[in-house]
């Protein structure tokens, strides 16, 4: 049974293309099958679709630049064969010709073509792509990151629950950027725990959802562990890790409510037992 | 006196450059032409990123004969970027021989590995009813309620509700499927439909896997006859 298994690299490039500049990226496409696939290349341009990298596809195919393949063999959009564990490489050359100070953002793509002439009741085909990020921008300093907004959840901070933060931050300026910074907590002026911010894309005039650098270099969402002790705890993020006063501070107070009202209950209970059975024993 | 004769011999040097567009090396058993040199290349480094480049190659990319493979230019020996893979275990899908009121289902199994610090989406798309000819097809399905369509899922089980749709459970499947008992129909591009997102995840995955399952339930009035279409999945790395 025929199977489809490709692999592309890189999945994503990040490129500053002021006008009259060309830029020349080599991508490589791996067939892992073993079966021939029949492939074709493609620019398709996209928006983002929320604050979390998913993205969506526009229709349109007339491009502010001029994409080709630069292969000698080889042209965007021409059929070409990858042989069973077969790679190649894909030298795709992006020209800009005029424009400027506005970002655009597509996707290369590589579609796989019907392997059967003759088509049976349904028939898949697959579609990989690598994502193109182009900033025409001349500006030479970015607009600051704004935090739009800090959660910490739960509301009622208890010792043993742990922490959630989550929050986002938007990119106010004309071309796109990574966040960074760091987001720490401090009990008694000293830190208590502490997380980099990973380093996600955030697009011009978007916003993107801000989650914690793990030791191994992956995303992960921002979570502080039990126990947090009682007492008063600061929160802050700083976007530039050395600045002197954070971006975003918030203070709040840890408590073992969770303890303190399972406490409470026992000793209530126990209260009232006992007082009904001195009440019983008082009777004549 | 000496120093009259430098300057004099540098106006002249300054006064006809010569132009030099290739490099020529000889000996008495070997010539040489160089199309030109790298102007530079190498990897520059800051707290936030690597760049790697290489500058002035011509015909730059990869090029193999018999007994060599040339690397020209780029970034060869800097190969430290994961692969997007995706994977699609079989191409052909047969629901056979329908009989009405029947549903017949198959599977698919999509596996999806992503390069560190990405998610990514599965989009699906149909190029057309599965059909005979535009004019004998099978109708997408609209569900039990007529309340699923290309973005939404809902129960389809009721053997009077003819139609094709699909499942889909697994890895980054469950805001878009909730259940296995959930169908919709697939986008069909023939009917100006945008691709719909089928799976997503936020985070990096390797070797995460989505069961597609078709299924197809046809009414005692449909013609007999091949049916056919192109189901297309399209997998992009999150930004």
């Amino acid at each position: 049974m025929p199977q489809f298994n490709l692999g592309l690299k890189p999945a994503q490039i990040e490129i500053t293309l002021e006008p009259g500049k060309s830029y020349t990226q080599a991508f490589e496409v791996t067939n892992n099958s073993n079966d021939s696939v029949i492939l074709t290349s493609s620019l398709s341009a996209w928006q983002p679709l929320d604050n979390l990298g998913n993205i969506q596809h526009q229709e349109s195919d007339q491009f502010p630049f001029n994409f080709s393949l630069v292969n000698s063999d080889l042209r965007l959009g021409q059929e070409f064969i990858l042989t069973p564990h077969q790679s190649r490489q894909l030298v795709l050359k992006i020209e800009n010709p005029d424009t400027q100070n506005v970002d655009h953002y597509f996707s290369f793509f590589l579609s796989q073509k019907p392997p059967q002439p003759q088509l049976q009741s349904g028939q898949n085909l697959a579609k990989i792509g690598a994502n193109i990020l182009i900033s025409t921008s001349t500006e030479s300093t970015l607009a600051p990151l704004n935090i739009d907004f800090i959660n910490l959840s739960p509301r009622l901070k208890d010792t043993f629950l742990g922490l959630k933060i989550t929050g986002q931050i938007s990119n106010p300026s004309s071309r796109f950027t990574h966040l960074q910074g760091k987001i720490t907590l401090k009990k008694n002026n000293e830190i208590f725990w502490e997380k980099d911010i990973y380093p996600y894309t955030v697009l011009s005039q978007n916003s993107r959802q801000i989650f914690c650098l793990t030791e191994d270099k992956h995303p992960e969402s921002c979570q502080v562990s039990a126990p947090l002790w009682p007492g008063k705890y600061q929160l802050e993020v700083r976007q530039n890790p050395s600045a002197a006063t954070p971006d975003y501070v918030n203070n709040f107070f840890v408590f073992p409510y969770l303890l303190s009202f399972i406490i409470i209950f026992v000793f209530t209970l126990f209260h009232l037992i006992v007082k009904n059975y001195q009440t019983r024993s008082s009777k004549p | 006196m000496t120093s009259k004769i430098i300057f004099l011999l540098s106006i002249l040097l300054i006064s006809f450059p010569a132009t030099v567009l290739a490099q020529r090396f000889s000996s008495p058993s070997y010539l040489i032409n160089w199309g030109n040199f790298n102007l530079t290349s190498g990897s520059k480094t800051s707290p936030n990123y690597r760049l790697t480049d290489t500058v002035g190659q011509n015909a730059p990319g990869y090029s193999e004969g018999d007994s060599l493979a040339v690397k020209a230019g780029f970034q060869y020996i800097y190969d430290t970027f994961d692969y997007l893979n995706f994977t699609i275990d079989k191409l052909l899908i047969d629901f056979g021989t329908l009989e009405s009121g029947i549903g017949v289902t198959d599977t698919n199994l999509l596996t999806v590995t992503t390069p560190s610090g990405r998610g990514y989406q599965i989009t699906a798309h149909e190029d057309h009813a599965l059909w005979q000819n535009p004019n004998v097809f099978i109708p997408d399905t609209t569900c039990n309620d007529n309340n699923c369509d290309v973005n939404h899922a809902a129960i389809w089980n009721q053997s009077n509700k003819y139609g094709f749709g699909f499942n889909a459970q697994g890895d980054g499947t469950l805001s878009y499927f909730p259940a296995s008992n959930l169908f919709r129909p697939f986008a069909n591009l023939d009917q100006s439909q945008n691709p719909a997102v089928i799976a997503s995840e936020n985070t990096p995955v390797r070797n995460h896997q989505i069961i597609i399952t078709y299924k197809v339930l046809v009414s005692p009035d449909q013609s007999a006859g091949d049916y056919q279409t192109y189901i297309t999945y399209t997998l992009t790395p999150n930004y």
